[in-house]
C-alpha cells in the first residue's frame, strides 16, 4: 500500500481505497465476439506456429507414403490416358528387305481403335472409287486370316516414335509415273508398340499397287498406280510459353551448430513466372515466408527468499513443576534476505523473409498432361522483419534486474542453392496442379557466425500450388 | 468455476476446450483490469484479446507458485501497460510541473461515499481520467506499485509519477463533488 494514502478519519474513505473497494475486483462481462475473436487469433496462430517437430515420426512416415502412393496413381492414370489418346508414330522404319506392298487408302487399325496417321486427317490421301464405294464394315473387316502364307511382312514401329501432331500439315507431290510395279496380293502388316498388337488390314485391291516405300525422319515416299506420292513433314517448331505459379510450401529448416541439430517450421506462399522452351525451363518470383526460432533469454532477478528462521519468543509461563523456572513460549520467525537468481526463458520469434529464387528446369517426361522433371539454381533471401516475443517474468516477490538475449542473430541476407523435383499435372488448356517437393542448401548462413563456429543450415519443403499456362495451345501431343 | 491443475496442464497442451473454460473463468474479472487502463470498452476488450493469446502462449510457465488469477492478472497488466505505452505515449508525457513530495503528502483525501456512488460510475470516472494520470493511478492503486516501480514501467521518472498520482486525485476529487452537487447529495 502507498505510503502517501492517510488513515480513514471519520465516515468517508479516502479516494484510494474508495475506489480499491468499489472497483478492484469489479467483474465486466465480456462480449461473446470476444471468444470469437480470439478463438480464430488462436487458430491462425496455432496453423502459423505449427512444428514439423512435433508431429510423430509415424505421421510424417504415413504421409510420405501416402503422397507416393497418390502421385504413383496419378502417374499410371496419365500414363494410362495419354497412351489411350496418343496415336502410333507416322515414322515406320520398314525392314530390309521389304517388299513393295500395296497399301489402300482405308487402312485401319483393329487393335484399341486406334487410327493409323495414314487415314487421319492429316494425311489427305487418295482414295479409290472403287474402294470408298464399298460398305464400310467390309473395309475394316480382315478377309486375310494372319497365317496367310508369304504374303505377311511385319513393319514394327520405332520406339522413340513420337505422336503426330494434328497441326502437322502434310504435303502430298505427286511427281513423276513410274513404270507398272508388279501385281502384289492384298497383304497384312502388323504393327506393334510396347506389349499391344495392332493388325492393320490391307484390302485386297489389285486394281491399285503400291511400290517404293521409303522413309526418312520427315518424308514418307511411295509408289502408287505409278504415281510417286511424297509425303513431307514440316519441321515442328520448339514449343515456348509462359506460365504463371502459386503456391503454398511448408518447409522444415535444419540448422547444426556444434554438432546440435535444430528443426524449425517454416511456412512460404511463392508466386512465379516461368519461360518454357522445349524440354527446359527459367522460372524466377517471389516469396514471403514466416519462419521461427526459439528466444533464449538469461533473465537475472532478485527476490526476498527465506535463508533461515529464528525462535521468536512471544510469551512466557512460569513452570509449574519448577517454581522460579520460565518456560518461553517461541514460535519460528524466517529470515528473509535478498537473493540474486538468473532463470532461463525460452520464447518463440517469428521472422518475416521474403525469396527470389531464379531456377533452370529440364523435363525429363512429358506426356500430353503429365510433367516430370526437375529445377536448380541459387535463390537469395532477404529478412524484412522479426518480431521476437518478450520473456514472462513471473517470479513471485521478485524485482527483474536484466533480462539477457542470447537468441542468435539472424542475418538480413543470404543465399541458398535450391534443387527441386517438378510434378505437373495439367487439367485444364491453362489450368495445372504443380507439387515441387525441393531441397534448399544455405550457401551463406541465415545466423551470425560465433565464437563457437558457424551454423550449417539446409531445408526440406513441399511446394503445392496451381499453374496458368500462357500462350500454350493445347495439351501437348 | 474451479480451474484445476488438469485445465491448466489442458492449456499447456493446446486444448480448446479448456482454454475457453478459462477464458470463461477470468476474462470478467480481467476485462474488470482492463477498463482500468483504458478509455472505452472496445480497446478493454481488444487488450484482453491479445492478453488472453499471450496467457495461452506462456502458460506453461506458471509455476504454481501464486494463484493463477494473480499469474494472469499480472500479464493482462504488462500487457496492458505495453499497449498504453505504444499507443499513448504522448499522453503518458504530457508536460506536466512536477511538484515537491511535500506538496503532495496529504493528497489522498477523505471522500463521503454514499451508496448512490455505484461501481460503474467510478470506473467510468477512471476511464475519463487522462491517460498518463490513469495508468498511475491504476497501478498505484489497484497494483500496490510504488513510485519507483511505476516510474521503472513506464521510463518516467519517480517525481513524475508522484505528480500524475497527485493529479489524478485532484481530478477525480473534483468530479465526485460535482456529480455530488448535482445530485444534492451532502
Amino acid at each position: 500500500m502507498s505510503q502517501l494514502n492517510n488513515q480513514n478519519p471519520g465516515p468517508g474513505k479516502n479516494l484510494d481505497d474508495l475506489f480499491r473497494d468499489a472497483i478492484g475486483n469489479q467483474e465486466v462481462t465480456p462480449s461473446p465476439m470476444v471468444w470469437k475473436s480470439l478463438n480464430w487469433k488462436l487458430l491462425i496462430r496455432e496453423l502459423m506456429h505449427f512444428n514439423f517437430t512435433n508431429v510423430p515420426r509415424l505421421a510424417i512416415v504415413s504421409a510420405t507414403v501416402g503422397l507416393v502412393v497418390v502421385a504413383s496413381l496419378t502417374y499410371w492414370a496419365v500414363s494410362h490416358d495419354s497412351d489411350r489418346d496418343s496415336a502410333p508414330s507416322q515414322n515406320i522404319p520398314v525392314h530390309s528387305g521389304l517388299k513393295p506392298a500395296t497399301v489402300p487408302a482405308t487402312v485401319k487399325s483393329t487393335a484399341a481403335e486406334r487410327s493409323y496417321p495414314i487415314k487421319s486427317a492429316n494425311y489427305p490421301v487418295k482414295q479409290d472409287p472403287a474402294v470408298a464405294s464399298r460398305p464400310s464394315h467390309t473395309l475394316n473387316r480382315n478377309p486375310w486370316p494372319s497365317s496367310a502364307p508369304a504374303a505377311v511382312t511385319r513393319v514394327q514401329l520405332a520406339t522413340n516414335a513420337k505422336p503426330a501432331s494434328p497441326s502437322v500439315p502434310v504435303i502430298i507431290e505427286p511427281t513423276a509415273i513410274h513404270p507398272e510395279s508388279p501385281s502384289q496380293p492384298s497383304v497384312t502388316k502388323e504393327v506393334s508398340q510396347a506389349n499391344e498388337t495392332s493388325s492393320l488390314v490391307i484390302e485386297p485391291l489389285n486394281s491399285l499397287d503400291f511400290s517404293g516405300f521409303t522413309v526418312t525422319d520427315d518424308t514418307l515416299t511411295f509408289v502408287r498406280n505409278g504415281e510417286v506420292f511424297k509425303y513431307v513433314r514440316e519441321k515442328i517448331p520448339v514449343p515456348s510459353f509462359f506460365s504463371a505459379n502459386l503456391g503454398v510450401a511448408p518447409e522444415l529448416s535444419v540448422y547444426t551448430s556444434n554438432g546440435t541439430s535444430t528443426a524449425q517450421g517454416n511456412y512460404w506462399l511463392n508466386a512465379g513466372l516461368a519461360y518454357h522452351f522445349s524440354r527446359f525451363s527459367v522460372r524466377t518470383g517471389l516469396g514471403i515466408g514466416y519462419t521461427y526460432d526459439e528466444g533464449k533469454y538469461l533473465v537475472s532477478y532478485r527476490s526476498n527468499d527465506s535463508v533461515s528462521y529464528y525462535r521468536k519468543v512471544i510469551g512466557y509461563i512460569q513452570d509449574p513443576a519448577n517454581p522460579g523456572h520460565l518456560i518461553y513460549i517461541t514460535r519460528n520467525q524466517a529470515i528473509y534476505d535478498s537473493l540474486n537468481h538468473i532463470a532461463d526463458d525460452r520464447t518463440r520469434n517469428r521472422y518475416t523473409y521474403i525469396q527470389v529464387p531464379l531456377l533452370i528446369g529440364y523435363s525429363i517426361y512429358e506426356t500430353s498432361r503429365f510433367r516430370l522433371g526437375f529445377e536448380i539454381g541459387p535463390a537469395v533471401s532477404f529478412l524484412i522483419g522479426s518480431k521476437k516475443a518478450e520473456p514472462v517474468v513471473d517470479y513471485p516477490n521478485g524485482r527483474l534486474i536484466k533480462v539477457e538475449d542470447n537468441t542468435p542473430s539472424r542475418l538480413s541476407t543470404n543465399w541458398q542453392l535450391w534443387l527441386d523435383l517438378s510434378i505437373e499435372y495439367q487439367f485444364t488448356r491453362n489450368w495445372g496442379l504443380s507439387i515441387n517437393p525441393y531441397y534448399k542448401y544455405f550457401i551463406t548462413n541465415q545466423f551470425q557466425s560465433t565464437e563457437s563456429g558457424t551454423p550449417d543450415s539446409q531445408a526440406f519443403g513441399l511446394d503445392i500450388g496451381i499453374q496458368y499456362f500462357f500462350g500454350r495451345k493445347d495439351h501437348k501431343k | 468455476m474451479i480451474i484445476d491443475e488438469q485445465i491448466v496442464k489442458d492449456c499447456i497442451a493446446g486444448k480448446r476446450q479448456a482454454q475457453k473454460m478459462l477464458f470463461d473463468n477470468f476474462a470478467p474479472l480481467m476485462l474488470g483490469v482492463c477498463m482500468r487502463y483504458c478509455g472505452d470498452r472496445d480497446e478493454a476488450e481488444d487488450i484482453l484479446q491479445e492478453a488472453f493469446i499471450k496467457v495461452f502462449q506462456n502458460i506453461h510457465t506458471f509455476r504454481g507458485e501464486g494463484s493463477l488469477a494473480g499469474w494472469i492478472k499480472r500479464v493482462i497488466v504488462n500487457h496492458a501497460i505495453n499497449y498504453i505505452n505504444k499507443k499513448n505515449k504522448a499522453a503518458r508525457h504530457e508536460k506536466i510541473d512536477e511538484i515537491r513530495e511535500t506538496d503532495i503528502i496529504d493528497l489522498n483525501p477523505v471522500i463521503e461515499f454514499p451508496d448512490e456512488y455505484n461501481p460503474a460510475l467510478l470506473l467510468k470516472l477512471i476511464q475519463e481520467l487522462p491517460a498518463g494520470y490513469r495508468t498511475v493511478f491504476s497501478l498505484h492503486v489497484f497494483e500496490d506499485y510504488g513510485h519507483k516501480e511505476i516510474s521503472e514501467l513506464l521510463g518516467i521518472s519517480e517525481n513524475t509519477s508522484k505528480t500524475q498520482l497527485f493529479k489524478a486525485r485532484r481530478w477525480l476529487k473534483n468530479r465526485i463533488e460535482e456529480i455530488r452537487k448535482k445530485k444534492n447529495l451532502k
